[in-house]
């Protein structure tokens, strides 16, 4: 019936999704309202057709023609996408050029517990600790504000920068971008750092946090001003506030 | 009505079946009325550390499938009159019942008893779903080793999945020297992983594996450690702040800080 009806209307639907190589272009109609937009992504994402797109991992480029989306709309396509759990927006393409997006740090409340995965396409924070037989895996950083004791991906989409921070390092295994390691076996009883997995070379090293700036310095700001314009550090949002 | 609680590890031969009988004993002996049901469908063992095994006419399959009344197939402990079992089948498998079925027995059994006591299988799969299915609250049983820590770790996260919030964690079997010569895992590093609320701690005793031969559960046992900490945890279980006993007679500094994990002696 619903097939019958969509061939008898001449127009085209609001949204209309292709799937190319190892992604899927989903081509928003610049001629209908933006309303019409969401109603049919939702439609198709968990309607009744939405177990097409249910499964693996897959990327999603958002196509607008000749409209351009502000910041609020880009949001709202990016968290109806992103709802699915398995599809994520990557960039967005319209006729006056092409915008890769860029996820905020996510803050995961732990503890990780084994079985559990927890993925995200951009830095990843856990409060708590990750657990042996636990997974997380982040395109950005990983940083365990606890115990990390199970298994850390940083870097997963090839960023060999990206680091892996826990305040009691001891990982089954980390993963930088490409490179697999087991952790450095003679580690230092008593005193715990709050350390960090870098690539140096072909090999992981481990370091304490406090170097990452100086290794990194072109990632994220440093907070810079003398002791008094440090007042306001509990209204800051992000390092990038303060300045 | 009562409150349902499963038992469960993931992880097999750490001690579910043995917990159970001891915990509802010791419960039923404090005056509740308690019913223990063995979710175990197909490897029926609680009716055996029980000695109640000659008395089982009908089984909670049975009961599912209207074979007979809820009634029928309690069977009454022959010490405490007060503590009742509702057998797993031993002919049938754990296909035999779905969770919607078990979540209705179980509220049924909730009616008649203060405390319902759901001995799981090990594993994670249908028997595992089906016996959490109607508990209100979980004990999760674990040895002092990394593969039953890890087990009951993966444990929490489903039950916290099936909406079971409410985990407290009871540790068996300890060896205070292994602990100190550093062969077991400590106290303190299984409560940091797992990180729920400690119930208990029962030391390794052979009063145990004898009193599961002879269906006298240890809790019936004077003088027996294992006993005494299997009762001191139904007295938390009932609100009592009993301190965790000391393991040993010098009992070393690891005591004090257990207490203190628990909230207690500080």
């Amino acid at each position: 019936m619903a097939q019958r009806e969509r061939r008898e209307e001449p127009r085209k639907s609001p949204v209309t999704i292709k799937g190319v190589r190892d992604h899927l272009v989903f081509y928003l109609d610049d001629a209908c309202a933006f309303g019409d937009i969401l109603l049919d992504l939702d439609e198709k994402l968990n309607g009744a057709q939405a177990r097409l797109l249910s499964g693996a991992q897959m990327d999603v480029s958002i196509h607008t023609g000749s409209r351009d989306l502000s910041d609020w709309e880009r949001d709202a396509v990016r968290r109806a996408v992103s709802r699915t759990g398995n599809l994520l927006v990557r960039e967005f393409v319209s006729d006056s050029g092409r915008q890769t997006v860029k996820y905020e740090p996510r803050l995961v409340y732990g503890p990780v517990r084994a079985g559990q995965v927890v993925v995200h396409p951009g830095d990843l924070v856990v409060i708590g600790d990750v657990n042996p037989g636990a997974l997380v895996v982040a395109e950005g950083d990983v940083y365990v504000l606890g115990a990390l004791r199970g298994v850390a991906h940083a870097g997963s989409q090839g960023d060999r920068e990206a680091v892996i921070a826990a305040a009691d390092f001891r990982p089954s295994q980390i993963r930088i971008a490409d490179i697999i390691s087991e952790p450095p076996v003679d580690r230092m009883p008593g005193v715990v750092y709050f350390e960090y997995a870098y690539i140096d070379g072909d090999g992981v090293r481990v370091d304490k946090l406090w170097t990452l700036h100086g290794r990194r310095p072109r990632r994220g700001a440093e907070v810079r001003g003398t002791g008094g314009e440090r007042k306001g550090i509990g209204d800051a949002r992000g390092p990038a506030d303060l300045l | 009505m009562g409150e349902a609680v499963v038992i469960t590890s993931g992880k097999g031969g750490v001690g579910k079946t043995t917990s159970t009988a001891n915990i509802g004993l010791a419960l039923a002996l404090m005056g509740k009325r308690v019913c223990l049901v063995d979710a175990d469908i197909g490897l029926r063992n609680l009716d055996v550390v029980l000695g109640l095994e000659n008395r089982i006419l009908f089984d909670v399959v049975d009961v599912a499938q209207g074979e007979c009344r809820l009634e029928q197939a309690l069977i009454q402990d022959k010490r405490v009159d007060r503590l009742s079992l509702l057998p797993a089948s031993q002919t049938k498998d754990k296909s035999a019942l779905t969770p919607d079925v078990m979540r209705k027995i179980v509220g049924d059994v909730k009616v008649q008893f203060e405390f319902v006591l759901i001995d799981c299988p090990a594993g994670i799969e249908q028997g595992f779903r089906v016996a959490v299915a109607g508990a209100d609250r979980a004990i999760i049983v674990a040895t002092p080793e990394h593969a039953a820590v890890r087990d009951a770790d993966r444990v929490i996260g489903l039950l916290q999945g099936e909406r079971v919030q409410d985990t407290k964690l009871v540790i068996n079997r300890v060896r205070p020297s292994m602990m100190r010569q550093g062969d077991m895992l400590e106290i303190e590093e299984v409560v940091s992983i797992l990180a729920v609320d400690l119930l208990g701690v029962i030391p390794d005793d052979e009063a145990v594996i004898r009193g599961g031969n002879h269906g006298e559960p240890v809790v019936l046992t004077q003088g027996s450690k294992a006993g005494q900490a299997y009762r001191n945890i139904a007295r938390r279980i009932l609100g009592e702040p009993v301190p965790l006993m000391p393991l040993e007679e010098n009992g070393g500094g690891w005591i004090g800080r257990l207490r203190r994990l628990m909230g207690f002696g500080r």
